[in-house]
């Protein structure tokens, strides 16, 4: 069965691009439940390192397997039942991560553009779209993620570019005066976040040349992270950390503050519109992780029968969340996002790599 | 597919998989048209034709005390009298409606029962706030303009001082305009802003400084010119016809108004915090000490500084170190010297204008501390600069304000030009 | 007909002139245009014929044919021997020495000859000889050589194909000199039988797609190739799409110009328009006069286009979205003047749109159609009058007259027609779209149409390329036209055999030496 290819530029645009669009509009780093305040940018430096050490581990571990994906290399590591049983941690991640990105953006559009639109329409379309990416393909999903980037990247940039004038040095003070708890609290949520690096396990085994994956994940993760700490910047200084904590979508709040022109006002649906394209690319990249490790994990020749069903339970899982309170809770608290997140991933990506060293030890012993 | 075995075999990069998965495309393609087509059936949720929708160009929010209700008063502008007679005519180019409610929120809906429009809040320009509403707290409708999506926080808010209601204003004929929302935005935009008589902040920047923590709110103030009995139009005076003024300011400790700030006082305040580009400043002539002199500041830049010093008695005295730097031209002048060259006479106009300003500053703060309001962000100084020492008088604040805090000015000020002749007209 | 069709093919000569004769006429119905001339050649008044077609032969090669069998046999002719005169020696002479056609061996086969009697050339029938003698007489009633209508240019050499083969070829092989320059013919059609020709640059073009273009195009069964549209719909990637997959033009600059790249042009017998493969979205959108002009000039012009293709898709559907749903983002006075014109109007914004369009979709068509000076006339004054009455009877807004012409002008701006139509087919979903969700409505469709668009292959080769596989060299080329002396190198996918175009490549500076003696004179 021959493999589909995408590049490795493309493996790097898709990883920025799930890794920015997200959490830079409900930027939990400022309005979760750490309390970091005014010195969220250090957190974000701190969730830096983090992502980057996540990003790496799980990077360098698919280039030991080239060919194989996460689902098939930890049967080889661990055994066929321990291996199936531990990859089907990053299944649940892929899963859930696609149907949260869904239902936020979901949210953003309802309560800020179109608030008598049912959020199903919102996500139904989003699954539909995602639905007709996946089928067309990993290769047709990389193409769709090359082109999006430029549009995407204009669109991130004009959206920093434009508060930058506007920002008040004094919001940053007094700086680390709450002291360093809150910021490594805060800084945990991003890290929990870069659960998402997990999608390289299922996207290696496609890319061109797999060794270069670790440095496609460092400059995918660096890229990302260098966006989201700018747009931390631009609402502590536009909006003092009070409002940027206390609004829902902080960077949609700034940019409706900012007056570009007379007769141009309201420019936000311009961001809403780049963070759309986005979440299509997070959703499909995610569904299609999840359906093709499914779809290793059951050992079927391809992934396509596979799709329908994950799609509706997709779509349940994202309208299990009551309401916006709930949302909030799971995904931007460290009690909550930490463990549902963050230890599942260390927890894979220790076992495996713990299994992979033992293993070369135990042949530089036999040899 | 005309050639499924070639093109299985031969095409650059194809395999099996994607020719099966375009079948399944296809498919696809078709379920997501079946599903649009649904989608129009049902609806469009969200689709308001523009003619269903009543624009509204200012709002007002009015506090009723004894019936404890708040009043959301809008002025719709009817777009068909603005484009067919151009506004010209007996008949206005703008309605106004008004409804009452326990909240804000609850009289904005409201509105619709009285209006056969669907009021619209994205293009109101301007928060027409009364001052019933200010003194009894502005906290509900803060978060109110924060909460809603239409709201345009680009728009100006300001409060409105005197006997004239929110509904007379935006009933009130103003020349040259059409509507009074229009003029009274151009009035804000063009010729208020940056001359330090009005404080210019969007909505959007007064909900920031409301939040900061040692910082009171300033908003504007606006009223009516004193009318007499034929500018009133209407048999019940619900109409006027008059110029507004805006100039001044409210100054609020919390969400509720305590004292105004009047046109010198805000100049004081505005050297600190105020983009300025064209104050006026008058001084006295150097050289007999009683003609006027007319200065136009059109830059002024400050750096504030919190000082916390131990004296004798080992208690804490706190300062704020101000620095001001002003640049002027001289724009009118009724002293018969001429300041034409370098030297004491030109060093001496700079001392007075930076002892004007210096004055000036003095008064608005103890007009402040008179009415415990600290506008000036003093308090936030500390908070940013000293927070252990914050922390620790952060309760306290007001009083330290009102009784301890010392302002240690100096300000920097030069003349720079002096327009277009030298010697002055004798 | 394909009993009698498999029955001409099994026919062969026999040795009897007579026959024959009789044999061919029957088959052909006794056709009017179907000349026989017998005449007596040699001592012993051997019957020789000759046929052709009349009105596709050249009548003096036919002349010279006849006199110069004639006077080579003629009993008085000095270099024959007296016993020349047997019907095979007749033949042998006539073939090696008189008529001699590289291409064309004497056949016995029916149907080949029939073959080659329809395209002009001449039969020579010997009696008692089972072979006829093709000879190569064709002169065909052609157009000549003008502008194409439907792609005129501002600057550019002023000729294009025309429906003959032969011409066609001979344009690029007169233009591009190389030996390199392969032209390979094919016959498609059991009826028709139609020549198509392929031609590519040896070296440069991958070899796998000119295998895989002269595999498809064999693998054709038809039976009439009336336009190269047929050869086009046949052996294009996918049916499954508005947009064409395959270029196609009647310029001879155009044509040069994709072969140099390294892509195949398909010629057709009996249509100017030249097909190639692969093809990208962008090629459509580009136009002669970009590489002609100054590089700022077309560069400026290129952008524009694309603009007004993007404005083609999005313009009304944009229009609605806002007006529908996204208010805000109107300018005030703006908002109530379309309010204003609004007043009265029965129908939501969607619907005028609707309406709108299908008018002037029709305007459209029917100007096309109508002949000479009637049809822009019809056009414009439709437009006006139907714009102005509508607007005056209340049933649309002046506004979405505006939006709707805008639309209407921005996408004849593109080059290529059959990107129009794609355009004009997408453009109605887009406004479905926009009036059901507003601007995510659009986008919703912007995303369905990036990846539909990302999915379709060009012969293998993807169809969005440069933006979709991101190939950042060939940029060059796409948004900007770079200067000629800075595009070193060929596309990536196609030319990528051969891919440096020069080597030497820099602008011209001023010379570094002025004669200053011709200022003191």
């Amino acid at each position: 069965m021959t493999v589909e290819k995408i590049a490795n530029r493309q493996l790097l645009f898709i990883l920025f691009i799930t890794r920015t669009v997200m959490p830079m509009s409900m930027l939990p780093v400022l309005a979760g439940g750490g309390n970091a305040m005014q010195d969220a940018w250090i957190s974000m430096l701190i969730a830096t390192g983090g992502n980057i050490i996540l990003a790496a581990a799980i990077a360098g571990l698919g280039t030991k397997f080239p060919r194989l994906s996460i689902v098939e290399y930890s049967q080889r590591l661990l055994g066929g039942v321990a291996g199936r049983l531990v990859s089907l941690l990053p299944i649940t991640v892929y899963f859930t991560v696609s149907a949260m990105e869904m239902r936020m953006y979901a949210e953003i559009i309802n309560t800020a553009f179109l608030p008598r639109t049912p959020l199903i329409a919102i996500i139904g379309i989003t699954m539909i779209l995602a639905t007709v990416g996946i089928i067309s393909g990993i290769e047709v999903l990389g193409r769709t993620a090359d082109f999006f980037a430029l549009w995407i990247a204009i669109f991130l940039i004009i959206s920093l570019l434009l508060p930058l004038p506007e920002i008040c040095i004094e919001n940053f003070q007094p700086v680390l005066a709450r002291g360093l708890e809150p910021v490594i609290s805060s800084a945990l949520i991003p890290i929990a976040i870069g659960a998402q690096y997990l999608s390289i396990g299922m996207l290696l085994p496609h890319v061109m040349t797999p060794a270069r994956g670790v440095s496609t994940a460092l400059t995918a993760v660096i890229m990302s992270m260098t966006f989201t700490f700018l747009s931390t910047l631009v609402v502590i200084g536009k909006m003092s950390p009070f409002e940027g904590s206390q609004a829902t979508f902080p960077l949609l709040t700034v940019f409706r503050t900012i007056e570009t022109s007379e007769f141009l006002q309201r420019l936000e649906i311009l961001l809403v519109l780049g963070w759309g394209l986005g979440i299509f690319i997070s959703a499909s990249i995610f569904l299609y992780c999840g359906v093709s490790a499914l779809s290793h994990w059951f050992k079927t020749e391809s992934y396509r029968p596979l799709v329908l069903p994950a799609v509706v339970i997709v779509v349940i899982i994202s309208m299990l969340f009551e309401d916006i309170f709930q949302l909030r809770t799971f995904a931007l608290t460290p009690e909550i996002s930490v463990p549902l997140f963050l230890l599942p991933t260390i927890f894979v990506l220790a076992v495996l790599w713990g299994a992979y060293l033992i293993r070369k030890l135990l042949s530089r012993w036999s040899d | 597919m005309k050639y499924p075995l070639l093109n299985f075999l031969s095409t650059k990069k194809a395999n099996r998989e994607i020719i099966v998965g375009v079948h399944k495309l296809k498919l696809m393609i078709a379920v997501g048209i079946i599903f649009c087509a649904l989608l129009c059936c049902g609806g469009c949720w969200d689709r308001d034709e523009p003619e269903d929708q009543a624009f509204v160009v200012a709002t007002g929010i009015d506090y009723h005390p004894d019936q404890e209700l708040y009043e959301i008063i809008v002025q719709v502008a009817d777009p068909g009298a603005l484009v067919a007679e151009g506004g010209s005519g007996e008949t206005p180019s703008f309605a106004v409606f008004s409804a009452k409610g326990h909240t804000p929120f609850q009289a904005a809906r409201d509105l619709a029962l009285h209006s056969t429009r669907e009021p619209f809040f994205a293009h109101s320009e301007l928060f027409a706030i009364s001052e019933n509403t200010a003194r009894h707290g502005l906290g509900p409708a803060l978060d109110f303009f924060r909460r809603e999506r239409q709201i345009r926080l680009t728009a100006v808010p300001f409060i409105l001082e005197g006997d004239t209601s929110i509904t007379q204003l935006f009933r009130t004929d103003i020349p040259l305009e059409n509507y009074s929302a229009e003029g009274m935005t151009r009035q804000a935009e063009q010729g208020i802003m940056r001359r330090a008589v009005f404080p210019s902040r969007s909505l959007a920047d007064t909900l920031m400084c409301s939040n900061l923590p040692g910082r009171d709110m300033l908003i504007g103030r606006v009223a009516v010119e004193k009318q007499t009995k034929e500018d009133k139009i209407g048999e019940e005076g619900e109409a006027l016809r008059g110029t507004i003024k805006m100039e001044g300011a409210a100054a609020f400790k919390e969400d509720e108004l305590v004292g105004w700030f009047d046109q010198s006082q805000i100049k004081g305040w505005g050297w600190i915090h105020e983009k300025i580009e064209a104050a006026t400043v008058n001084i006295k002539c150097p050289a007999h000490d009683k003609h006027n002199i007319g200065l136009e500041i059109y830059e002024a830049q400050s750096d504030m500084k919190p000082v916390i010093t131990i004296d004798e008695n080992a208690n804490r005295q706190y300062r704020i170190d101000l620095f001001i730097q002003a640049d002027g031209r001289i724009q009118d002048q009724l002293c018969p010297t001429g300041y034409v060259w370098e030297g004491d006479l030109v060093n001496s106009l700079n001392q007075r204008l930076a002892q004007v300003i210096k004055n000036n500053i003095k008064d608005s703060f103890e007009h402040a501390q008179s009415l415990g309001t600290d506008v000036f962000g003093f308090g936030n100084c500390f908070y940013r600069e000293k927070y252990r020492e914050w922390k620790r008088i952060e309760a306290d604040w007001v009083e330290i304000f009102q009784n301890d805090l010392r302002l240690n000015i100096e300000v920097d000020a030069t003349v720079r030009r002096a327009g277009l002749i030298q010697e002055p007209w004798r | 007909m394909s009993q009698r069709t498999e029955h001409i093919d099994r026919q062969v000569l026999s040795n009897n002139l007579q026959q024959n004769l009789e044999q061919i006429e029957n088959l052909l119905g006794n056709s009017y245009d179907l000349v026989i001339r017998s005449f007596a050649v040699g001592g012993n008044n051997l019957q020789v014929a000759v046929l052709f077609i009349s009105g596709l032969e050249n009548n003096e090669a036919v002349e010279n044919i006849i006199s110069d069998l004639t006077i080579k046999f003629s009993p008085t002719s000095t270099d024959l021997k007296a016993d020349s005169t047997s019907p095979s020696q007749i033949f042998q002479e006539t073939q090696q020495k008189i008529i001699r056609n590289q291409e064309l061996e004497p056949v016995d086969n029916l149907s080949l000859l029939f073959d080659q009697l329809f395209l002009g050339d001449t039969i020579l029938l010997i009696d008692g000889i089972n072979r006829g003698i093709i000879c190569n007489t064709k002169q065909w009633e052609l157009r000549s050589l003008e502008e194409p209508e439907a792609e005129r240019v501002i600057r550019g050499p002023r000729d294009g194909f025309i429906e003959a083969l032969p011409v066609n070829t001979s344009l690029l092989r007169r233009r591009i000199r190389t030996p390199n320059l392969w032209i390979e013919s094919l016959e498609i059609g059991t009826v028709t039988k139609t020549k198509v020709a392929i031609a590519y640059i040896k070296g440069l073009a991958q070899e796998g797609l000119v295998n895989e273009v002269r595999t498809r195009l064999q693998e054709i069964e038809i039976d009439n190739v009336i336009e190269s549209g047929v050869l086009e719909e046949m052996i294009e990637d996918t049916f499954f799409t508005p947009f064409p997959l395959m270029h196609r033009s009647e310029r001879t600059d155009i044509a040069m110009s994709e072969i140099l790249e390294g892509r195949v042009a398909i010629l057709t017998d009996g249509t100017p328009f030249v097909l190639f493969a692969p093809t990208r979205l962008h090629d459509m959108l580009q136009g002669p006069d970009d590489y002609y002009e100054k590089f700022p000039v077309g560069s400026f012009i290129r952008l524009g286009r694309m603009l007004a293709f993007v404005l083609a898709i999005f313009l009304p559907a944009i229009y609605i979205a806002t007006v529908n749903f996204h208010t805000e983002l109107i300018p005030s006075t703006l908002l109530l003047g379309i309010t204003a014109a609004r007043q009265g109007v029965p129908f939501p914004v969607a619907m005028e749109v609707i309406l709108m369009e299908i008018v002037f979709e029709m305007l459209r068509e029917a100007g096309l159609r109508l002949p000479g000076m009637i049809g822009p006339a019809i056009s414009i004054v439709g437009a006006l009058i139907l714009g102005e009455a509508a607007i005056q009877a209340n049933l649309v807004s002046p506004a979405v007259v505006i939006v709707v012409a805008a639309t209407g002008i921005a996408s004849f701006v593109a080059p290529s027609f059959e990107l129009n139509i794609a355009t004009r087919i997408i453009r109605f979903c887009m406004i479905i779209l926009g009036a059901t969700l507003g601007l995510f409505g659009v986008q919703f469709g912007f995303i369905l149409l990036t990846i539909h668009l990302c999915s379709l292959r060009s012969f293998g080769y993807p169809y969005l390329a440069p933006f979709a596989p991101l190939i950042i060299e060939d940029w060059k080329d796409s948004f900007i036209r770079a200067p000629w002396w800075w595009q070193k190198k060929r596309p990536h996918l196609e030319g990528g055999r051969d891919p440096v175009r020069t080597k030497r490549n820099k602008a011209q500076t001023p010379p570094s030496v002025l004669d200053d003696s011709d200022y003191d004179s």
